[in-house]
């Protein structure tokens, strides 16, 4: 490391009149960008980085806004944004999903990419993860391109102190000609003092004499016109190695231009949809996945391309040598860990064990948290005299009224009750694994097997996500790069037991049967997916894409991150199932009044008696389970009228009957995701799909029960 | 090229998908170390020294690149550069 002390010199700075603008540039003064609204003056800053760079957890202490975090590349899918008022400014806050470089490769790096060729966006604000601060400069070399204020977030500066890395951010600040402030987003350390800095650097921009800008940019334009000249200028400093400290501060200023001349030459001869997109000249990363009119200019651009890639790879070097400094190597926590972790035995030991314990605790802390429940419930409701309020209704004409009272407490019993229960462990053990870092590990045990089915090892993320919610999962498709992989994990993803189907499966296998039949189930579930996959892999010929992914360092789950998961499953569980249980319930109970509920059992008693031998009465539960599964299970305690399920179904029913839910029709919420992630078709094949692997396995298990029972 | 687990390749030039290889770090002349294989030789484990991070691949990324083993002599004279 060159030890390299700067006294930067700051000019003041210059407040004068603001002219209204300048057509030639078209840069608008500030005061007519800006909206008025309610006395502030709106601005929109893009929080930009690098995958598990941090940015949600950024995002989430400016804001007090509370967005899904974790350890792994991908957490975040799609963008989010909040608004926060700071000095005279309303300012909209976009968490945009991580990407590494304006050369995307998945559908969540295009979500960032598009946003930031398309929206307007006054500032951004780039989180890098400090212990990985050697590679995150590839972004920051792209988003220097575009030419809006700019500064960077050191986040994790405490995390990579511990781990020996240290950054010169005074002399980064200095090459770079951009702002740079260290931060700790977990704890809120200096996260505000960064919006400050943008702001002021966006106010910077607009304070500037337009007139001069557009000589200025004409100068610009002027130096750099004859672009194989300047990229051989440019080459010329490359070819040095070794570069002074101003040296390479100009040639991160020539990179930064040629790119900016780049804008026009790529604009007339592509076809972009983007119109006056200040991406165009990002657009050169992808230039083989853009329709050039002229086939011609492909090859040319592709060389200057690769020109410009190797410019920027020594910029990047060099920068890393001047800006870091390490200390002595040691073997590191990770090292040893990963002995283990990724051990070719071990490893998948270890994933078992992990796996079992998971699902011990779900099961333990789930029947123990369902009993404490259940008891309180029942003090609850006794405590308001429902039962004696029913009969009374009942007793003076006013039974119509009497469904609506059993159905609430049915249904918040239920939820409550038997659904709560096992989600809040399944969530918390899934969040423990999310940010510890175990499921990139999972990523690389997997691969091999996968590889077998078509997959690459990195669909096993959304895989597990699905033992969760099949909505998260699907939505974590985008990070995949193969569309046939994603259009084929989208569709056999409703396969996988959720949180809402392992509620069944707990509720009614292991309490019943024990842990064991319980524990069967999921293999059993397995089984039923390999072959699937198996068969469609067999007619699909899906091509293994090949693997390639960040593995992240391990880190202590925080009490605070897995809380606030937890917090976010859970009211989602209040806000979106909850509701619709109840009304559910209500909805059963007055079709029992009505003695309507007989009709759409009998219409459905051809699949559930005739096929299924299953109860008449299971019918109309199975049709709530679409709109979310615990609702066949709470259901199914109101229609049997009773919740010791196996005085009034046989073992076998109750295996038939948990198969069926476990495999049917994907849920309401899942079906919508589907249709936006993977289209109508695909979506519809699934549901055909799913619906006759139900019936089909079900009715095998039926007959192989009848053997054994 | 047969890799070996625990031995460091140097990335003499990649023969597709710069821009992606690039951004996870791997570009012509960077050095990588294999901590692991898996047993059937198909996923990777490696680590860029450089830039301090792990990537999982598979060995179809691997054929992408032309590889080079250093011996301990070139690794010192690497370090000490």
């Amino acid at each position: 490391m060159r030890n390299f002390r700067l006294n930067l010199l700051r000019s003041k700075e210059n407040k004068r009149e603001l002219p209204a603008g300048c057509e030639k540039c078209n840069v608008s003064n500030l005061n007519q960008k800006l909206i008025n609204y309610k006395g502030y003056k709106k601005l929109r800053i893009a929080i930009v980085g690098q995958p598990n760079s941090g940015k949600s957890t950024f995002f989430n202490s400016l804001t007090n806004f509370k967005v899904n975090t974790a350890n792994y590349a991908g957490t975040t899918v799609n963008y989010h944004i909040t608004s926060v008022i700071v000095k005279n400014y309303e300012i909209e806050l976009i968490d945009l999903p991580g990407i590494y470089s304006f050369g995307y490769s998945d559908l969540a790096e295009k979500v960032t990419f598009e946003i930031l060729a398309k929206e307007k966006i006054d500032g951004i604000i780039q989180v890098i993860e400090t212990p990985a601060f050697a590679h995150s400069l590839v972004l920051t070399m792209d988003l220097l391109t575009l030419d809006i204020p700019l500064v960077i977030a050191l986040n994790m500066i405490d995390e990579a102190s511990s781990k020996g890395v240290f950054i010169n951010s005074e002399l980064l600040e200095y090459l770079l000609s951009v702002p740079v402030i260290e931060t700790i987003a977990s704890k809120g350390y200096n996260c505000y003092k960064t919006v400050l800095k943008i702001i002021n650097e966006i106010e910077k921009l607009h304070n500037r004499n337009f007139k001069d800008n557009c000589d200025v940019n004409n100068n610009v334009n002027n130096l750099v016109s004859d672009l194989d000249n300047n990229l051989v200028t440019l080459g010329n400093y490359v070819s040095k190695g070794v570069l002074q400290v101003e040296e390479l501060k100009y040639l991160v200023k020539g990179y930064k231009n040629i790119w900016r001349n780049l804008i026009e030459d790529v604009f007339r001869s592509t076809n972009c949809h983007i119109k006056d997109c200040r991406l165009m000249p990002a657009c050169l990363m992808n230039i083989e996945k853009m329709e050039l009119e002229n086939k011609n200019y492909l090859n040319y651009y592709i060389k200057i391309r690769n020109e410009l890639l190797k410019i920027k790879s020594f910029i990047i070097r060099n920068i890393n040598d001047f800006v870091i400094t390490y200390d002595k190597p040691k073997p590191t926590l990770d090292d040893i860990l990963d002995k283990v972790v990724l051990h070719n035995i071990w490893g998948y030991v270890l994933l078992s064990l992990i796996l079992l314990i998971t699902f011990g605790l779900v099961f333990f802390v789930g029947n123990k948290l369902g009993d404490f429940v259940e008891s309180i419930a029942d003090r609850f409701w006794n405590l308001l005299r429902i039962n004696f309020i029913i009969d009374f209704l009942n007793n003076n004409s006013l039974g119509f009224i009497s469904p609506l009272i059993r159905g609430l407490v049915d249904g918040i019993n239920g939820g409550l009750g038997i659904v709560l229960p096992y989600l809040i462990p399944l969530v918390l053990f899934i969040s423990i694994l999310e940010d510890s870092g175990y499921i990139p590990r999972m990523v690389y045990l997997f691969d091999n097997i996968l590889r077998k089915f078509g997959f690459s090892g990195r669909s096993i993320l959304a895989f597990i996500l699905g033992y969760g919610c099949n909505v998260t999962a699907i939505m974590a498709l985008r990070n995949l790069t193969s569309f046939s992989e994603r259009v084929l994990a989208g569709i056999v993803i409703p396969l996988i037991p959720c949180s809402a189907r392992t509620v069944v499966i707990m509720g009614l296998i292991t309490a019943y049967l024990g842990p064991v039949w319980g524990l069967s189930m999921y293999l059993f579930n397995l089984f039923i997916l390999s072959i699937v996959l198996l068969i469609i892999q067999r007619f699909s010929n899906l091509k293994y894409p090949a693997l390639i992914m960040h593995i992240p360092s391990y880190r202590f789950p925080i009490l605070k991150s897995l809380v606030l998961k937890t917090y976010l499953k859970i009211k989602s569980f209040f806000y979106n199932a909850l509701p619709v249980l109840i009304l559910g319930t209500i909805l059963l109970n007055y079709l029992a009044y009505f003695n309507l509920q007989d009709v759409i059992n009998k219409a459905l008693s051809l699949l559930t008696v005739n096929l299924l031998n299953l109860p008449e009465v299971v019918g109309l539960p199975l049709i709530f389970g679409v709109l979310a599964k615990e609702y066949a299970l709470a259901l199914l305690y109101t229609a049997l009228k009773t919740e010791n399920v196996l005085s009034v179904m046989t073992i076998p029913q109750v295996l038939v009957f948990t198969v069926f839910v476990m495999l049917y029709t994907p849920c309401i919420s899942t079906i919508a995701t589907q249709i936006k992630e993977i289209g109508a078709k695909y979506t519809f094949y699934s549901v055909v799909l799913s619906l006759f692997i139900a019936v089909f396995v079900s009715t095998i298990v039926k007959f192989v029960l009848s053997f054994i029972f | 090229m047969e890799l070996k687990e625990n031995n460091f390749y140097k990335i003499l030039s990649i023969k597709n998908n710069e821009v992606l290889y690039m951004n996870y770090g791997i570009i012509e002349g960077v050095i990588i170390k294999v901590k692991s294989i898996s047993l059937d030789g198909n996923t990777i484990y490696i680590e860029i020294p450089e830039l301090g991070r792990k990537l999982a691949l598979s060995k179809e990324v691997i054929n992408d690149f032309e590889v080079l083993e250093l011996n301990n002599l070139e690794l010192n004279n690497i370090n000490q550069d």
